[in-house]
């Protein structure tokens, strides 16, 4: 089935179909549509699921290799190996469907961004370099990681004295967690140099120029820093706004880590 | 209880260093050694405190036992401490709580720190341990970013922009060229400071600090011995230590540090004495960003009159009522990150016995306020020093 309405949703191309979506990137590379700086195929999933749960309620998920089940199953979407209701299907290219009879989607519309051959090839080349480096300081193991990726994609969050705790404290583990809007104020900002970035981006630092980092005021009183997603050129400004998205953030020892990354809304 | 007193100081100087950790130690500790007025053998040491991150790795585990070894005080009760860039600052508070409790009368604080013999990919792995590894640095953040962002909500909520920064670079800069044992002993301009290569915007090259190889020692010793071995004691008359969250973002404001001034109330109350009563501060500029806040967190400037105080050179050595970092500060004399604070104090010490160089040399120094921050600002120790006790 063919989709005639696509939306810029995440900062992806969201199509929605009687059947199901279809979410492509918004990048294009030689008539090919390709992932953008920091997106891959785990990244259109939640955006499609996002959109899905916005119409109709989702009960179970089965996904396709490419994408990571455990980020999907953390975002908060009930992840099976069989017989899911919605099946995830990952295109050859950097877009992907979600329906119920696994049918791939796709669109008439010729929307997308052209991206620089230069800047994509050694985006790619970046990323797989970085998943083969090891640490030799900081370390987030896969443990840590995996641990608090719940709290980290679904911004799950304590309430103390009226006032929202994110990321929350160990000592409350027992409290009720609340999942706080996907959206924020920036408070502040900052872009590092080339040089100035952590270890883990210093590969693909200086193709992006630098990488900028919002502190945020998001519900409730909680705060918290995040990436700008794609690394575009929007301005970070004080007061405004923005939302929160999916992206990978860095890999090491094979493993992408993800997590939620700003948008200018 | 028992009065203690710094007998002794002494350190490397700070810089890109040929030494390793073990010579650097050495060095520095027999300095301190060779510093007490009548003579002190290192067998009557009792315990040994040493500040350091073990940034990089050349000995993570039982560092403080390897430096006792090369400095001839073998057998005795010794730890490393460690509290990122505040470890020695709070060594030297654990020396000081040593003889307070009549454990021991002559104790070991120092720091030291090799930063500069690693490979830079491998350094970057290293700067910016301290912050929230989990939190903070999967959002880009070292600590040059994370001051940066300190810096710019501070430009937002008050009257101030970069230039006061330049301002504190300059003074700095300025003091620590008559440092000998200072990192960069070079003076720069305001125009060369202000157009500095972008390291975290809106932080410049000038507004950070460098990586630093360094190790300092001092000998505190209960009031008893410190008369019989020293002439003139430099007296530690309060002592005061604070934390906050570790992560930026969890804080109840981003443009003061809530740690020093918990750690500052302590210590004002202990030495019975006020921010008007210090002649004389070393405080933590790791950034100058860092240096605004700690004159107001100290209370030498008032709320949001950080960047004022800067710009009006209230600072600058023997101009006015106080002088900031008559060393050159971290931003000069340089920050090999767990020696930072017992250097601190060896500076303080020489200043109030007249021993700097004589063209830095604060005059009519009483009391000397020394500021050590941990990371962004998750722990601080803040030490009062005086002539007289």
């Amino acid at each position: 089935m063919a989709a005639n309405e696509c939306i810029p949703f995440h900062g992806h191309i969201l199509c929605l179909t009687p059947s199901g979506v279809l979410v492509r990137s918004r990048f294009i590379l030689d008539g090919d549509r390709v992932h953008g700086p920091d997106s891959d195929h785990t990244c259109l999933a939640i955006t499609g699921l996002c959109a899905l749960a916005d119409e109709c309620e989702i009960t179970t998920i089965q996904c396709s290799d490419d994408v990571d089940a455990r980020v999907i199953s953390a975002y908060g979407f009930n992840v099976v190996t069989q017989n899911g209701e919605w099946k995830i299907v990952a295109h050859k290219d950097a877009s992907l469907s979600i329906t119920r009879d696994s049918s791939m989607l796709n669109s008439l519309a010729d929307d997308g961004e052209e991206m620089d051959s230069t800047f994509y090839l050694q985006m790619r080349s970046a990323w797989d370099e970085e998943l083969r480096s090891v640490s030799q300081g900081a370390y987030v193991s896969e443990q840590q990681y995996l641990s608090g990726l719940e709290s980290r994609l679904r911004l799950l969050a304590q309430k103390e004295g009226g006032k929202y705790i994110w990321p929350g404290r160990e000592n409350n583990s027992q409290h009720a967690t609340f999942p706080l809007k996907r959206k924020g104020i920036v408070e502040s900002w900052t872009r590092t140099s080339a040089a100035g970035s952590p270890s883990e981006f210093a590969l693909r630092s200086p193709l992006l120029d630098g990488m900028t980092t919002v502190l945020l005021a998001l519900e409730g009183g909680a705060k918290g820093a995040f990436l700008l997603a794609d690394d575009e050129d929007a301005v970070a400004e004080i007061g405004s706004h923005v939302e929160l998205v999916i992206r990978r953030i860095y890999g090491q020892e094979g493993l992408i880590r993800y997590g939620l990354k700003a948008r200018c809304s | 209880m028992v009065d203690v007193a710094i007998i002794g100081a002494g350190q490397t100087r700070y810089g890109d260093l040929p030494s390793t950790l073990k010579g650097m130690w050495a060095e520095a500790a027999q300095k301190a050694i060779a510093s007490v007025d009548n003579g002190l053998g290192p067998s009557l040491i009792e315990e040994a405190h040493i500040g350091s991150t073990a940034f990089g790795g050349e000995q993570i585990g039982n560092t403080a036992a390897l430096m006792t070894e090369h400095s001839g005080m073998e057998g005795i009760s010794v730890r490393r401490v460690e509290n990122a860039c505040a470890s020695s600052g709070f060594a030297f508070r654990d020396a000081w709580m040593t003889i307070k409790s009549g454990e021991a009368d002559i104790v070991v604080a120092g720091g030291i720190e090799k930063m500069n013999d690693l490979t830079p990919q491998r350094k970057r792995f290293w700067l910016g341990v301290s912050g929230d590894t989990e939190w903070e640095r999967l959002a880009g953040l070292t600590f040059p970013a994370t001051y940066a962002l300190m810096a710019r909500r501070y430009f937002h909520e008050f009257d101030s922009n970069h230039d006061d920064l330049v301002h504190v670079a300059v003074k700095n800069h300025a003091h620590g060229f008559a440092n000998e044992v200072a990192h960069i002993r070079k003076e720069v301009s305001f125009d060369k400071a202000a157009s500095g290569f972008m390291v975290a915007d809106p932080l410049t090259l000038y507004d950070c600090c460098p990586t630093s190889d360094g190790a300092s020692c001092v000998i505190l010793a209960a009031d008893h011995v410190a008369r019989k071995l020293s002439d003139t004691p430099v007296w530690v008359k309060g002592s005061g230590a604070a934390s906050d969250y570790l992560a930026l973002h969890d804080r109840e404001s981003f443009t003061q540090v809530l740690a020093s001034q918990r750690a500052a109330k302590k210590a004002y109350s202990m030495a019975g004495l006020a921010a008007k009563d210090i002649d004389l501060a070393e405080v933590h500029d790791c950034f100058t960003i860092a240096e605004v806040m700690a004159c107001e967190d100290l209370g030498f400037a008032k709320r949001g009159e950080g960047g004022l105080f800067a710009r009006e050179g209230r600072g600058i050595i023997n101009q006015g009522e106080i002088t900031i970092n008559p060393s050159g500060g971290l931003k000069s004399k340089g920050h090999p990150l767990g020696s930072t604070g017992v250097g601190q104090i060896v500076e303080a010490f020489k200043q109030l016995r007249d021993e700097v160089e004589p063209s830095r040399q604060v005059r009519d120094v009483e009391n000397t306020l020394c500021h050590n921050v941990g990371g962004s600002g998750a722990t601080c120790a803040v030490h009062i020093l005086g002539r007289e006790i």
